[in-house]
């Protein structure tokens, strides 16, 4: 067998074949002219060739007509993809001065009892000439029209970072960057969208979904799919340590999955209660299975408080709440504090809990 | 991850090249260029032999393989980058190619080069020991073979596609792909121990 080289070796369906043994030979007589082609072989001259060959294309890519080196093969056009951005979106201009007004979006709520709601979410201005970035403040909820006609609404404390125009060619325009949590809305469009977060990507096609993206103690990225269908997959950094790794899953309405902080891959979808993890938009709390300090986190950018611990705090203890209403701050943490035996009291910029 | 499964030390390195593919292609997706070159690097060769075992001109087969890349780019956000580039690039340039031979009037021409094709006379034993002879015939007798056989052959035993991949290609099952690989192996054994190459048969 070593008498040809043989780098592809023989499929091992047709090991299955009565005749395996006689194809295994053929097979490996096949390795005398590899590689096949016509005339030359892969010489040197081939990488030169090779450099030439990308240059074209790079060329061509930059909108620049394919150079034809055969002008008398007729190749299918290629599909006209100009450059065309189009006009700003409005949303994005009337978004500077509705400071607040916008950030909460029912008003249907019987009386908001927080003090916090009061506090603007900040619609912040332009990161770059291409990208605009809204941030939801802490206490506030923030809604956001994406230019491609979909539309996100941001927990307190959460960012989202978006291109200003819908480019047909940018690569862009339906990527999303979220930190914090926020939930999509997402019209249908031949093309994917896809939101990523610091260790996540969440691709979608037209669907509604909550993705949480907090880079702390029991945080990751956690997906929740109330309708369609989208794929979680780990972000580049975890692929380049692990490149073969199955590094995405697929969610079914009424799945979740999570990337926990440090895991290169998602795990299994599960069960979940599409509006437990929803439960935020309405001001509801509900949080499941996080650890203390999280649920202290989240408050703090739920009341926009401060929430300081007293040594000896066990903030690794995991704790399971779900409201659906709006509710105090003060109830939610008499709540935790039963639930873990701890006892909390006020302060001049918040709470401690001790 | 499919854990457990015992490779081959030539099997390990296809697959390792398999990852490599599926790496770059996830980035070319989200849009990144060097991740793109790398992919065009690593397949352009291959992909331009395959276009030109379809027809037989390598400078149409550099074209259409320029078209299929410029392709996998402008359209990058709408593949499923869990799915096998290599089966994408080697359809692409497949459809490609078959559009050329149908547009033109090359098919004729082809077809008359082909009838040009020295034949298959019997060998004389001195050939038969010779390795640039059998080279020479067996490219031939793959040129021979039915179009879908050898297309399934080129693109297995040269280009390292799996079944299912090819199946894509194709657009046919990989049990059909099977059977259109075995075919061309049996005939090409024929061929070979008819002409006398019996002891590059033997193990």
């Amino acid at each position: 067998m070593a008498r040809f080289p043989n780098s592809h070796p023989m499929p091992p369906e047709l090991q299955g074949e009565p005749d395996a043994a006689d194809l295994e030979r053929t097979w490996a007589l096949l390795g005398s002219i590899e590689p096949i082609s016509q005339g030359k072989g892969r010489g040197e001259g081939e990488g030169l060739a090779l450099d030439r060959a990308w240059q074209r294309l790079e060329a061509a890519m930059e909108g620049d007509d394919i150079v034809t080196e055969h002008p008398s093969v007729s190749l299918q056009p290629v599909s006209p993809q100009p450059f065309k951005p189009q006009p700003v979106s409005p949303h994005v201009d009337r978004r500077q001065g509705r400071s607040g007004r916008g950030s909460i979006r029912r008003n249907s709520w019987p009386g908001l009892l927080l003090a916090a709601a009061s506090v603007a979410a900040l619609a912040l201005g332009v990161t770059a000439f291409s990208s605009v970035t809204v941030e939801a403040g802490p206490g506030a909820l923030t809604q956001v029209s994406l230019p491609d006609g979909s539309s996100a609404e941001l927990n307190s404390g959460s960012t989202l970072t978006h291109s200003r125009w819908a480019l047909p060619w940018g690569g862009g325009a339906r990527t999303v960057r979220l930190t914090g949590e926020a939930y999509f809305d997402i019209v249908a469009a031949s093309r994917l969208f896809t939101v990523e977060t610091f260790n996540a990507r969440v691709v979608v096609l037209g669907t509604r979904f909550n993705v949480r993206a907090r880079d702390e103690m029991g945080g990751g990225t956690d997906v929740a799919l109330e309708t369609g269908r989208v794929r979680l997959e780990a972000r580049s950094t975890a692929l380049v340590r692990d490149p073969g790794g199955r590094a995405a899953v697929e969610l079914e309405p009424g799945q979740g999955a999570g990337i926990p902080l440090g895991a290169v891959a998602p795990g299994p979808p599960a069960l979940v209660t599409v509006e437990r993890a929803t439960a935020w938009r309405a001001r509801g709390f509900a949080v499941t299975d996080r650890p203390l300090d999280a649920i202290l986190r989240e408050l703090e950018r739920r009341f926009a408080v401060e929430i300081q611990v007293a040594p000896g705090v066990e903030l690794g203890d995991t704790l399971t709440l779900h409201y659906t209403d709006p509710r105090d701050i003060r109830t939610i943490l008499g709540d935790v504090a039963t639930a873990r035996g701890l006892r909390f009291r006020e302060t001049s910029r918040g709470f401690e809990v001790f | 991850m499919g854990g457990g499964e015992a490779h081959s030390s030539g099997q390990a390195h296809s697959s390792g090249q398999a990852d490599l593919l599926s790496f770059w292609f996830r980035r070319v997706v989200a849009s990144d260029r060097e991740a793109f070159e790398s992919l065009f690097r690593a397949t352009h060769d291959g992909l331009v032999h395959f276009a030109a075992s379809i027809l037989h001109d390598e400078g149409t087969a550099g074209d259409v393989v320029q078209e299929a890349f410029l392709r996998l780019w402008q359209r990058r956000e709408e593949h499923d980058p869990t799915g096998s580039v290599k089966a994408l690039l080697y359809r692409t340039v497949r459809n490609l190619a078959l559009n050329v031979l149908r547009d033109g009037e090359r098919r004729e021409r082809l077809l008359e080069e082909r009838a040009d094709l020295p034949g298959a006379g019997a060998p004389s034993p001195d050939e038969a020991l010779d390795a640039r002879v059998l080279e020479e015939r067996l490219r031939r007798w793959i040129a021979e073979l039915p179009d879908r056989q050898r297309e399934a052959l080129l693109l297995s035993r040269f280009e390292g596609l799996s079944h299912e991949e090819i199946g894509r290609v194709m657009e046919v099952a990989p049990r059909t792909v099977n059977n259109h690989l075995v075919r061309a192996l049996r005939a090409l054994r024929e061929r070979a121990s008819a002409h006398g190459f019996t002891a590059h048969l033997e193990g």
